[in-house]
């Protein structure tokens, strides 16, 4: 409600202002064009096609605007945040608010219509993000296939794209114009193949991933670093939303007893093979990327089985700064839940492209100069989740948790 | 000559130059437009055309190829069940491996390029693609698992996807092709405009540059054809042409230019005419006056050889003899000077040139107290040129000189001096006069140039054109101590002998005098009695037999009856003149026309005949008696070399 009262009072209030006026195109654009996306139903009965979905559904169509201060205020730029957790633009957007009491106003314009599993989806919805007059960076889209898919609209619009949570290797690939905050897949994968090989001792592994990018990735990157270690995979095998996951599972058994299983899959995803995995093999562990940290889901499919799964975050709470103390006051306050991973790194996304804005001004190709710059001529900025830099050899803030009491707790194991 | 010096008006208004400055830019922008326009019109279709076709077709190939791969899958997938027991297991590992070693499907990010309409169903069947490939699987692993009963449950739904993906190939395909058309059709339609759009260009083109054209003509093209009727009608003579100064562009500058040129010429030609006027009149009161003096040089001479002469009278003959010769010198050098021109080029003696040129200015150079100071290198060679043109360049620099020594006092002092200098011939003006001012300095060789208050300005203008039309130049002086030095540089002929010291006089080769010309009968022709017979009485007191004729006619009735062996004839004569007088003999008496002397003092008309038979049978008035009879010796000798070589008698 407190989001919806603000949109209202954003679009409502600057209806008669000179310099809101002249670019209704902004609301029009973005109300017209989120209202036109397909909306996904809310259950796991399938999605447009039909079948279920694994994946918990977002809030639909929603635009909104936080200006700090002054709709006159002819330096107004748009940054877009899409599809994401609403909370966190707001978290970002009040954050922004207090500390940059001058320079632009900026807005975070928020589509959280939806996971963008389908391609087209993802093309179609960065196709209208970047007619938003004043758009100077778009910070998304969700995941690994979303943000792929959508790169080359970005690219071709020559507008920044921050990536905060996707992990496929190929984002670094598809051009200059995309900036991928998360360690990409190969090295998460490594991270997860060590953690399986030396904390948990593990000599024979499953494999299960979802069939897309980001659980190719994590396949490709656990896999590599397995084989280097000498640990056997027994059994690899892509799972969706429509997977009869016991069938596979069982199937999975003809090649032997695995002592770890590997989730490369989303939250849903992950839970089931855990609840499955812990029926068929008692005292089988499971191991799964960052992807699958999506709580409450995943403890929820996982039920009691949920304590037995590693999974891995690029930042856990209990990490002690003030700005992590301030984020998450500010995230429970607004949300009343606790933030996790991925609320964090879209929260230092956000930030990270007001700062460009601010420290560069409302340019598409000075900010996209400064996020290259980071870490090598312009100093990186400290965020939540550590240094930001998108330099191959940032240290990667990999931390690995284990659901206890359906809680995330660090796993000492350093990355 | 300030007038004609005076400042154009102004430019106003529109330039020529502008003008075609702003037709010259308004046509490039037209044709740089109409390129940019017709690029831009072609290029958005054309561009989607060629981008979206490269992509479209790849990923459309790789889906349906990874399609008919899943297909096989199923179709592999149904043969299972029905195989023996024992192969069951083995056709679901065999499909595992298959499936498993299909690979990953489509990078996500190659849909970005496709069309909206392909792209929803190519994403789509990208999803259902791995849908189908882990329904197999799981297919698979029943079968491995032994769990029969359910494999034709998934089957059914592998069957579902597959179609379901076939279905949404075929709208991709479908829409591939409408897609593909629609471009086409856009693109044939910015043709379609493309085209329209030339047609008016082309219209609207051709109508500007139709009034470009009658712009141009108007501000151009009737000037500039204005101006060639009148030079053309200028170099017909009419100096009297005048254009019409209406604008105030160049064009009327030209115009302008135009009619002060043509007054300074018909200024000038009125100014030479009265030259020319004189020259003639010169010309003909010096063969008048040459008559006189042949006259008295020949009474002179007749009564000087009468040895009974008292001494005192004499005396006296003798100084009027010296008079009537001086003045004959003058004036066969005012006829030689004003006599028209012959334009061939040839070996010319400077020493001898640049003394006739003193021979016709010297005469003011006691009155105005002149000292010459003249040193002529004896061993200059010949130079190419015409010697009468040289003549007057001499002359003009000389009487320059003299000119400007009047303006100071005493003591003037002319300088000529003629030197070779490498292969070239240079003769020196100096004299110790005012010099040259600064103002006339820089203009000092352009036409109307001068400082003397009176003169055309054209002397040394013409000079330098003379003598550069000989190869040569006319310079000032490098080094100058005091007054002015004009240098006269000639280019010596590279094969000429040094002239000799003493030129050979014009026309034939003067014989030595001979002591008698006893025997020779010689026909005298001359309207004037006072000259024909103080030469009668001397070729007489020669010994020759005169008889005389009073014009041409008399002369050719007294050839019906005698047989001289020599005419004298005078040029100008009524009834028949000398001229007519040899045709005539030339036709009744051809052997007596080789031997015919034309008497005249008209030099005038020297180059007329100048390329005649009777080229070298002239003897100009007033003539030394002692040479009248060495030319009838001569002509008479010659005659007779003839005869010999012939073997003819006289």
């Amino acid at each position: 409600m407190a989001l919806a009262f603000k949109v209202g009072v954003t679009l409502s209030g600057c209806e008669g202002v000179a310099c809101r006026s002249n670019v209704p195109g902004i609301h029009r654009a973005v109300t017209g064009v989120l209202r036109g996306t397909p909306r996904v139903p809310e259950t796991h009965g399938g999605r447009a096609a039909g079948r279920p979905s694994p994946l918990p559904v977002r809030p639909t169509i929603l635009l909104m605007a936080l200006a700090a201060a002054g709709c006159g205020d002819a330096r107004v730029v748009e940054i877009a945040y899409v599809p994401g957790e609403r909370v966190v633009a707001e978290v970002a957007q009040e954050t922004i608010t207090e500390t940059f009491r001058s320079g632009p106003v900026i807005h975070i314009t928020t589509d959280t219509a939806g996971f963008g599993d389908e391609a087209d989806v993802e093309v179609s919805r960065a196709n209208h993000i970047v007619l938003l007059p004043g758009l100077v960076a778009v910070v998304g889209h969700a995941g690994s296939r979303a943000s792929l898919a959508s790169a080359p609209v970005y690219r071709d619009a020559r507008i920044p794209q921050i990536v905060p949570t996707g992990t496929s290797r190929l984002l670094r690939q598809v051009g200059p114009y995309t900036f991928p905050l998360a360690p990409d897949d190969s090295v998460e994968g490594a991270f997860m193949a060590r953690f399986i090989a030396e904390r948990l001792g593990a000599r024979r592994v499953t494999v299960f991933y979802q069939n897309d990018e980001y659980g190719r990735g994590i396949r490709d990157g656990v896999t590599a670093e397995l084989a280097r270690r000498g640990v056997a995979v027994l059994y690899q095998s892509p799972v969706d939303g429509n997977s009869d996951v016991a069938t596979l599972l069982d199937a999975s058994l003809g090649a032997g007893r695995p002592d770890v299983i590997v989730a490369a899959t989303q939250a849903a995803l992950a839970g089931r093979l855990m609840r499955t995995g812990a029926a068929r093999l008692p005292g089988v562990r499971m191991v799964a990327g960052d992807g699958a940290l999506l709580l409450p889901a995943l403890s929820r499919e996982a039920g009691p089985a949920g304590d037995s799964i590693y999974c891995v975050t690029f930042w856990l709470r209990e990490t002690g700064d003030p700005a992590s103390r301030d984020f998450v006051e500010r995230f429970r306050r607004l949300s009343g839940r606790e933030p996790v991973g991925s609320d964090a790194m879209a929260f230092d996304a956000l930030m990270l492209a007001a700062t460009a804005v601010r420290e560069v001004g409302p340019d598409r190709a000075r900010v996209r100069h400064y996020l290259e710059a980071l870490g090598r001529e312009v100093p990186a900025p400290r965020g939540v989740t550590g240094a930001l830099t998108f330099r191959r050899d940032r240290r990667p803030a990999l931390v690995m948790v284990q659901l206890r009491d359906g809680v995330p707790r660090r796993v000492g194991f350093e990355p | 000559m300030s007038g004609i010096f005076a400042p154009i008006r102004p430019l106003r208004g529109l330039s020529v130059r502008t003008l075609g400055f702003a037709l010259s830019v308004g046509i490039g922008l037209y044709v740089a437009g109409f390129v940019v326009y017709v690029a831009l019109a072609f290029n958005a279709a054309a561009r989607s055309l060629s981008a979206r076709s490269a992509d479209t077709p790849t990923l459309f190939g790789e889906m349906a190829d990874r399609a008919r791969a899943l297909d096989a899958a199923v179709a592999a997938s149904h043969r299972m069940l029905p195989a023996d027991p024992g192969a069951r297991v083995a056709l679901a590992r065999a499909l595992r491996d298959t499936l498993l070693g299909l690979g990953d499907g489509v990078r996500s990010d190659r849909f970005a390029a496709v069309p909206r309409v392909m792209r929803v169903a190519l994403s789509g069947a990208d999803d259902r693609a791995a849908q189908l490939q882990t329904a197999l699987l799981e297919a698979a692993a029943l079968v491995e698992l032994g769990r029969f009963t359910q494999v034709p449950a998934r089957l059914g739904t592998a069957d579902s996807l597959g179609l379901e993906l076939e279905r949404l190939l075929a709208v991709a395909q479908r829409h591939e092709v409408q897609d593909l058309a629609s471009r086409e059709r856009a693109l044939a339609a910015a043709a379609d405009r493309v085209v329209g759009a030339v047609a008016w260009w082309l219209v609207i083109g051709a109508c500007l540059l139709g009034g470009a054209a009658v712009l141009l003509w108007r501000r151009l093209g009737q000037p500039l054809e204005a101006l060639h009727d009148g030079l053309t009608r200028v170099s017909g003579g009419d100096l009297g042409t005048r254009l019409a100064v209406d604008r105030s562009d160049e064009m009327g500058q030209l115009a302008e230019h135009f009619n002060r040129m043509t007054g300074v010429l018909q200024s000038r030609a009125e100014a030479q005419g009265q030259f020319v006027a004189a020259g003639e009149l010169i010309a003909g009161v010096a063969h008048e006056v040459n008559n006189p003096l042949m006259a008295i040089a020949a009474l002179a001479e007749n009564r000087l050889a009468d040895a009974r002469l008292p001494e005192e009278a004499r005396d006296e003959v003798t100084l009027i003899l010296r008079q009537a010769r001086r003045a004959a010198k003058l004036v066969s050098g005012l006829l030689r000077f004003l006599r028209p021109v012959d334009d061939r080029a040839a070996a010319v003696d400077v020493n001898h040139v640049v003394r006739a040129s003193l021979e016709l200015v010297s005469y003011r150079f006691p009155v105005d107290e002149i000292t010459l100071d003249l040193v002529l290198a004896p061993d200059l060679p010949l130079v190419r040129g015409q010697a009468a043109r040289l003549e007057q360049v001499f002359v003009n620099l000389i009487a320059n000189a003299a000119d400007a020594l009047v303006t100071i006092p005493a003591p003037r002092r002319l300088r000529v001096w003629s030197q070779r200098r490498g292969s070239d011939v240079v003769v020196s003006v100096e004299d110790n006069g005012p010099g040259i001012t600064p103002a006339i300095a820089e203009r000092l060789f352009h036409p109307f140039a001068t400082s003397k208050g009176h003169g055309t300005g054209l002397g040394l203008y013409i000079s330098r054109e003379i003598v550069r039309a000989a190869g040569g130049d006319v310079t000032v002086c490098d080094d100058v101590r005091a007054g002015a030095c004009f240098m006269v540089t000639l280019r010596a002929e590279a094969a000429a002998r040094p002239a000799s010291p003493e030129p050979a006089t014009a026309g034939a080769a003067v014989a030595p005098a001979p002591r008698s010309l006893e025997g020779v009968e010689v026909l005298l022709v001359d309207d004037e009695a006072v000259v024909r017979q103080p030469l009668a009485r001397f070729l007489r007191r020669m010994g020759a037999l005169v008889i005389e004729a009073r014009d041409g006619v008399e002369a050719a009735e007294l050839l019906e009856s005698h047989q001289p062996d020599v005419v004298v004839a005078d040029l100008r004569m009524p009834r028949l003149d000398g001229p007519g007088l040899y045709v005539l003999i030339r036709e009744r008496r051809p052997a007596l026309a080789a031997r015919v002397l034309i008497l005249s003092g008209d030099l005038s008309r020297f180059g007329e005949l100048a390329h005649s038979e009777l080229a070298d049978r002239f003897v100009a008035k007033p003539v030394e008696l002692a040479e009248l009879a060495s030319r009838i010796a001569g002509v008479i000798q010659a005659e007779a070399d003839v005869m010999i070589g012939t073997g003819s008698s006289v």
